[in-house]
């Protein structure tokens, strides 16, 4: 046996074993919800259909033997033969535990025998015959079927057909046209909406022959909702008008009322991620919060160590003895830290799939609006946060929407300016340090910071008098309400909802970045911590209070004399590495009480790059700007585990989350960058 | 060159076939874990032949054959449906449909080499 499809086939079994389980025991909570029942019977026998099949495949017989005869008594169920009672339940969970032994022997390389007495008591049960049910429904309801669909109906459609009916669902015919390029998407989202209040019973082809870049489908569809309701649900997505089947029954308000909830009703995603199956039985799962409690336990610890270890310090030691004492103080510090980024780093996924999905969406934009556009991606190795890849999914998928659909131009409109005909787009993942940054390039039209500036004056959303420098300029799609309109799209090109991929990123700390030549192509930038946790800071002080600022945000931290800030138009500013920059003191940044302020007496004083000033190659020294802001003082470095402020987190600007110090007081971390943009 | 796909929402019984076709010439594989990516792939690229499994999720494999079989530009394909010995009304009825043939799980190599080169051969 190749041991490769072996491994494959353990990995996979073992998904869908606990899948299973979990089914099994959904099953027993839920028997008496017609359709939960069914949807949990159609997925355990699926499953359990799989395994029988991979399993005798790779020679496990003794596993598939068990799988067939559990499948058997599955296929009792769902055809309705055998009814879902203790019994019944009793042997799914057996046999699915006997599945889960046989399966974990395999993995060690040994083989388990089944029991014999469990196969027996599944075959017995399978060979039960209950009365049906729900009989005397069958001619009515297959005789409001058209015929030819009526005939092609397997056997277990039509009884699941005639329960669902029984149960009082009304029946549906719904058509539906497709886009041929984008179908399997629009597909899925439209059999999600239905399948949220009722259940597809038979997927077929559609009626009419299609359009040649159109494909119909033809929906046989159970639901106990109304017809207006069906009729709204499907019209979004263009589908013609459902045909009700069922005569609605006049005996209307006896809805029973212990139908259950209808969001509560859809069963869990059935779909396996693909990926996590080239794992094996060295690997083991665990819940993203499981995760994130064992960094907190361990940032806690680190805290109560560091300050127990700062208290043992102070205490009155010999040269020699403290000399030792800081050493293995400092030996401490750094194992926990360590292991703390070792818990931090499992929470890290590569962002290949994110990549490779924007692409997919992508390439199917560019196919139907008929340009021809190439994806380049690199750097998919690059790891982050999952719930950072997870985040960044839409805002990436807009972003490479907009790149094809408003950047590139239309293959007349490049050859007139000598570009080839195929447009280019670029997706580029780079880490640095503690970001990852993420550029979005193509070779388009270009955004001209005069137009974006004219058409912002249009909108009111600037004063026509006010002066950008061209960054801000740029800047301007990013303003909410600056483009929802389709004149947008011929006027510049971009700017379609840019808005909320802007608050997206912010919201998980990040920072989104344009930069743009007119002909030659735009380049977006997403600038993201790669983790959501550990972040070296500098603890501050300000009006009474501490703050930490991320580290990679501070160009230089030091002191100024009172008399070496000047004033430019009544501005405050000071001279840095031969340039002027403006001051700012931490206090009017925070909106805090001015005096008190240090009079006299030298000032700390911290350098700053600014949000919004920066392109996209901002960080180098020439280009980006800077401020220079004053605070009462400070409290050293230290690594922060940074909280999220989850839903408040778009109120409060200039804020990017929260963290606890070492003597367990929470200080707020300050975005510095943004907080000195909102006041210039 | 002739292009196969393979619809089977079992990863390891896609790999499996994958494996026992590796040796047939000028043959490509491809695949496909559910019927609606099954008619995707048939409807934008070039496929000689399909085997499909019947249990998928979203469009099951007896759709799936209704689909190519109904549908003008896709009917000359031959369909293969993999189904297990038990599964007499599943064949019954793939075949009504229209599959060419149907083969019996578990199959050996050689039995799906023969039965592929046989339709392969007839479709030409």
């Amino acid at each position: 046996m190749d041991e490769q499809l072996l491994r494959e086939f353990l990995a996979e079994a073992e998904d869908l074993i606990e899948v299973l389980a979990g089914d099994t025991q959904a099953l027993r909570a839920r028997r008496n919800e017609g359709r939960a029942r069914r949807e949990l019977v159609a997925r355990i026998f699926r499953h359990v259909h799989t395994i029988k099949g991979s399993a005798s495949a790779v020679g496990l017989t003794e596993m598939a033997e068990l799988a067939h005869e559990f499948e058997n008594l599955l296929e009792g169920v769902r055809l309705g033969r055998v009814q879902v009672e203790d019994s019944v339940l009793d042997a799914f969970d057996e046999a699915a535990s006997a599945l889960e032994q046989t399966l974990s022997a395999a993995v060690r390389g040994e083989s388990l025998a089944v029991s014999q007495t469990l196969t027996e008591r599944l075959r017995r049960l399978s060979l039960r015959s209950d009365a049906d049910k729900v009989a005397g429904t069958e001619s009515e309801v297959m005789e409001a079927l058209p015929d030819e669909m009526a005939r092609s109906l397997s056997e277990y459609e039509a009884h699941r057909l005639r329960e669902a009916v029984s149960e009082g669902a009304h029946l549906f015919l719904i058509n539906v046209q497709f886009d041929l390029l984008t179908f399997d998407e629009r597909f899925r989202d439209f059999s999600d909406a239905l399948s949220a209040d009722g259940e597809i019973i038979s997927t077929m082809p559609g009626m009419e022959s299609s359009a040649p870049d159109q494909i119909s489908f033809r929906l046989l569809y159970a639901t106990d909702a109304r017809a207006e309701e069906v009729t709204a649900r499907t019209e979004m997505f263009g589908a013609d008008a459902p045909v009700e089947l069922t005569a609605r029954k006049n005996a209307e308000p006896e809805r029973l009322a212990s139908e259950e909830p209808v969001t509560e009703a859809r069963v869990a995603d059935s779909e396996l991620p693909h990926q996590s199956l080239a794992s094996l039985s060295t690997l083991v799962r665990v819940e993203l919060s499981e995760l994130d409690e064992m960094v907190s336990a361990a940032h806690e610890l680190l805290t109560d160590t560091t300050s127990t270890l700062d208290l043992a310090l102070a205490a009155n030691l010999g040269r020699a003895e403290r000399t030792e004492m800081e050493i293995r103080a400092a030996r401490i510090r750094r194992r926990f830290v360590e292991l703390e980024e070792r818990l931090i780093e499992m929470r890290m996924v590569a962002i290949a799939p994110t990549l490779t999905r924007a692409v997919r969406v992508g390439a199917a934009s560019a196919r139907a609006v008929g340009k021809e556009v190439e994806f380049e991606m690199s750097g998919g190795e690059v790891r982050l946060d999952k719930s950072l890849a997870d985040a960044i999914g839409d805002p990436l998928l807009h972003l490479l929407r907009n790149a094809v659909d408003h950047g590139i131009e239309a293959r007349e409109e490049r050859a007139r300016q000598n570009k080839p005909e195929q447009g280019r787009v670029h997706l580029e993942a780079l880490t640095e340090g503690s970001r990852v940054r993420l550029r979005i390039t193509d070779d388009g039209r270009g955004i001209d910071p005069e137009r974006v500036r004219r058409a912002a004056i249009e909108r009111g959303i600037i004063e026509p008098e006010q002066e950008l420098t061209r960054q801000q300029s740029l800047r301007l799609i990013f303003r909410p309400g600056f483009s929802t309109a389709s004149t947008v799209s011929n006027m510049s090109g971009r700017g379609v909802g840019l808005d909320v991929v802007e608050r997206t990123v912010e919201q998980v700390g990040g920072e989104l970045r344009v930069e743009s030549e007119v002909g030659k192509g735009t380049t977006f930038e997403l600038l993201l911590p790669t983790t959501l946790a550990l972040v070296p800071a500098l603890v501050v002080q300000s009006g009474g209070f501490r703050y930490c600022v991320d580290a990679s945000h501070i160009a230089e931290a030091g002191f100024i004399e009172p008399d070496e800030i000047e004033r430019i138009a009544g501005a405050r500013v000071m001279r840095w590495r031969g340039s002027i920059v403006p001051l700012f003191s931490m206090r009017q940044l925070l909106a805090q009480p001015l005096d008190g302020e240090a009079n006299g007496e030298r000032l700390h004083v911290i350098v700053s790059h600014i949000a919004g000033e920066s392109g996209v190659q901002g960080d180098n020294e020439a280009e980006a700007r800077r401020a220079g802001i004053i605070v009462d003082g400070w409290d050293g470095h230290r690594e922060v585990l940074v909280r999220g402020l989850g839903r408040h987190a778009p109120r409060w600007r200039g804020i990017s989350g929260a963290t606890e110090l070492q003597d367990g007081t929470v200080a707020l971390i300050l975005d510095l960058p943004r907080l000195v943009e909102m006041a210039l | 060159m002739k292009r196969i796909l393979v619809a089977d929402d079992s990863i390891a019984t896609r790999a499996l076939v994958a494996a026992a076709l590796s040796d047939l010439q000028n043959l490509q594989v491809e695949r496909a874990s559910t019927g609606i990516e099954a008619i995707k792939t048939l409807s934008t690229s070039t496929i000689d032949l399909v085997l499909t499994d019947i249990h998928m999720p979203e469009i099951n494999g007896l759709e799936l054959v209704r689909f190519i079989k109904t549908d003008e530009r896709l009917r000359s394909i031959p369909v293969i449906v993999i189904s297990t010995e038990a599964a007499e009304d599943d064949r019954h009825r793939a075949l009504a449909l229209g599959a060419d043939d149907y083969l019996p799980k578990p199959f050996t190599a050689s039995q799906l080499q023969h039965t592929i080169k046989k339709h392969l051969m007839s479709s030409k």
